[in-house]
């Protein structure tokens, strides 16, 4: 046990140097340069160019730069291009307002699915399996951006409430009440629209999954011990049936950081993944790669909390 | 003195809607087991056997099965007409089963003390301490060694044989009338088959249930069985006891199989088999179904269909033409 903590630890580090190095090699050497050091920028002059180019370690070669690079992101002082603000404070804010959209939009998503993927399984071929079927391919062929506004719309119209941003401005002085209610609405409808996709997907899986154990001849046994449906169902299909998931889960982790750059744009929400894209734009090199550095760390994370979680429900599995 | 049978089947028809058309994987098959009696259902691959067992407790997943026909008396009761509720009763704890695939009947994630303890919980109000040591002695019965450290053991920490030794402990938890056993030694290895065909031999003196034993393998039954059945195709071709199958087999399927059992033949000599092959249940031959693979065929077999024959006392076979063979020698 100890040893495979230990091994695990050490490969994801090796994993991560390199996930490192690409990184900064792709970001770097992608065509295009950032705004302040571009030859063609009408705003700046030759020397504050040049400036730029030191100050941003750009006239080193490139290995020099990686390690410069890294250096400032392990110490801290990694700074925005684009705002000279410290990556890690600006990654930080837009984190938090990320966060509750994704903790929203992954508990729709998990509770959801589960219930609505082993109902269908259970009742296969039946009008609730061919009815969810039918909705969830509705749901995942249908564009997100096209289904985004049908829902601001009806939401609009129906209710009266906005929706755009995290909160109405100038609410300030309305009561405690009020303002909830208005941060609820703003961050039910993108999180709502931000697990459907998730939902059909999911649902199908576990349906799918639940299906395939259904037809184990341990569940036969189950049966012909004389136990209720609902445990060899719940209990002996189940268990079984979401083994699976629990890899599933150690990946949702990266999905706090990456979010989702269509929802966080269409809603106007100061998030991770609309910053991480308008860094890109930018070509904020500072921001992108740091970005996409804690991401890898929350992948590795992650793939290491599944290894330990499917020990715990496994017993097949000793590390 | 025969007491009232145990269970008795009539005319079971099990039917498969399938791509081919339907298949009549059973399709009319009766037997009956007395209490205490070891039944044998003897027959090739595929010939229905599970789906025949299967039927018995409605575990067959209906689609695609369908029970097209025929009767279930178990102690006077129809299986086939009761509500899953009473159902449910039956399973485990008056019927059990002893399935083909030790290795995946059992639930990888459930110790096997788990597993046992469900059966006894479910249709007995037993405390835990108590079922405990039924758990223990059951699984003691079973010649497994150590039982207090083996229930805490997953199944992947078992062997075939031990899996199937667990499976025969479940089996027995509630103690059953009868034990439905659908070849449970096929999976293992042949020295382990001896021995867990002896230890049903062994709980059958002890206990006294009825065994309704499935095979594909004649040699398996003749120590244990007091009544063999032979299917052929989803059909019942031949019944009678060990001494009359064995000695004086009537039906030509019979024969065959006997002849191509080893240690039949002198030494040297090739082992002999029934030519061709089982008919596709959705596709099968008019007229008696083992008729393109039988020696003795005549016209008729292609098209009659034959009816059971009474060769002599309680040893029928489905085979006009032979009856008529025998009673030509016999007068
Ligand atoms: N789910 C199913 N769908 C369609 N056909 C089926 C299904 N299950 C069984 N059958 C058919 O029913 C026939 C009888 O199968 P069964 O499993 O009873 O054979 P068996 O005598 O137990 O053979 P074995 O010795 O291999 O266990 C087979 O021909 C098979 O093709
Ligand atoms: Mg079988």
């Amino acid at each position: 046990m100890l040893a495979f903590l230990g091994r695990s630890f050490v490969q994801k580090l090796i994993t991560l140097f390199f996930i490192s190095v690409i990184s900064f090699a792709v970001i770097y050497l992608a065509p295009g340069e950032p705004s302040q050091v571009d030859p063609l920028n009408p705003k700046f002059t030759k020397e504050v160019v040049e400036r730029f180019r030191q100050q941003f370690h750009l006239d080193k070669p490139l290995h020099q730069q990686y390690l410069l690079f890294y250096r400032d992101l392990f110490t801290g002082k990694s700074v925005s291009w684009k705002d000279g603000r410290s990556v890690l404070a600006k990654i930080y804010e837009r984190f938090l307002n990320s966060l509750p959209l994704f903790i929203v939009g992954t508990l729709i998503t998990w509770t959801l699915s589960f219930p609505v993927g082993i109902q269908a399984a259970i009742s296969r071929g039946g009008g609730y399996d061919r009815s969810t079927t039918f909705l969830a391919y509705l749901l995942i062929s249908i564009p997100g951006f096209f289904f985004a506004y049908i829902l601001i719309i009806f939401v609009v119209n129906t209710f009266h409430v906005p929706v755009i941003g995290m909160r109405t401005f100038g609410l300030s002085g309305a009561g405690l009440a009020t303002r909830m209610m208005d941060r609820v609405w703003h961050l039910l409808i993108p999180s709502i629209l931000g697990a459907t996709a998730g939902i059909a997907v999911l649902s199908r899986y576990v349906r799918g999954q639940m299906l395939e154990v259904e037809s184990q001849d341990y569940v036969r046994t189950a049966r012909a011990k004389g136990l209720p449906e609902e445990q060899v169902h719940y209990k002996h299909a189940l268990r079984n049936a979401l083994l699976p998931f629990v890899t599933m889960f150690g990946l949702v982790l990266p999905g706090l950081i990456g979010g989702s750059v269509i929802i966080e744009s269409i809603f106007a929400w100061p998030g991770i993944g609309r910053m991480a894209y308008e860094a890109i734009l930018a070509r904020d090199y500072p921001v992108i790669i740091t970005v996409n550095f804690i991401s890898a760390i929350l992948v590795l994370v992650g793939t290491f909390l599944s290894d330990l979680l499917y020990m715990v429900v496994d017993p097949r599995i000793k590390l | 003195m025969t007491p009232d049978p145990l269970l008795i089947v009539k005319d079971l028809k099990v039917y498969f809607d399938t791509d081919q058309g339907m298949a009549k994987a059973v399709d009319g098959v009766s037997f009956r087991v007395g209490q205490g009696e070891t039944v044998c259902l003897v027959g090739e691959s595929g010939c229905g056997k599970t789906v025949s067992a299967l039927s018995i407790l409605g575990l067959l997943p209906q689609p695609p099965a369908q029970i097209a026909g025929g009767k279930v008396f178990f102690k006077g009761r129809d299986l086939l007409e009761l509500e899953q509720k009473d159902l449910r009763e039956v399973r485990g704890r008056e019927i059990s089963m002893v399935f083909q695939e030790p290795m995946t009947s059992l639930n990888p994630v459930f110790t096997i003390g788990h597993q046992i303890e469900e059966v006894i919980t479910t249709h007995e109000g037993v405390d835990q301490i108590e079922s405990r040591q039924r758990i223990i002695r059951l699984l003691n019965d079973v010649g497994i060694a150590s039982p207090e450290e083996r229930m805490q053991d997953y199944p992947h920490n078992l062997s075939g044989g031990q899996r199937q030794r667990v499976m025969i402990a479940m089996a027995l938890a509630c103690s059953p009338e009868l034990i439905i056993a659908d070849e449970p030694t096929t999976a293992l290895d042949v020295t382990i088959q001896a021995q867990i065909l002896n230890l049903f031999k062994e709980l059958q003196e002890d206990r006294g249930m009825a065994i309704l034993q499935i095979t594909h393998d004649l040699s398996v039954v003749a120590g244990v069985a007091d009544r063999i059945y032979v299917m052929y195709a989803g059909i019942m071709v031949e019944e009678g006891s060990v001494w009359q199958i064995f000695r004086e087999p009537c039906h030509p399927y019979t024969m065959g199989l006997l002849e191509s059992l080893p240690g039949r033949r002198a030494k040297g000599q090739d082992l002999a088999t029934i030519p061709g092959a089982v008919p596709d249940p959705a596709n099968k031959p008019p007229g008696c179904p083992f008729h393109p693979r039988c020696r003795y065929v005549q016209e008729s077999c292609r098209v009659q269909f034959p009816e059971m024959c009474d060769f002599s006392d309680r040893h029928l076979a489905r085979c006009p033409i032979m009856y008529a063979k025998r009673k030509v020698q016999s007068a």
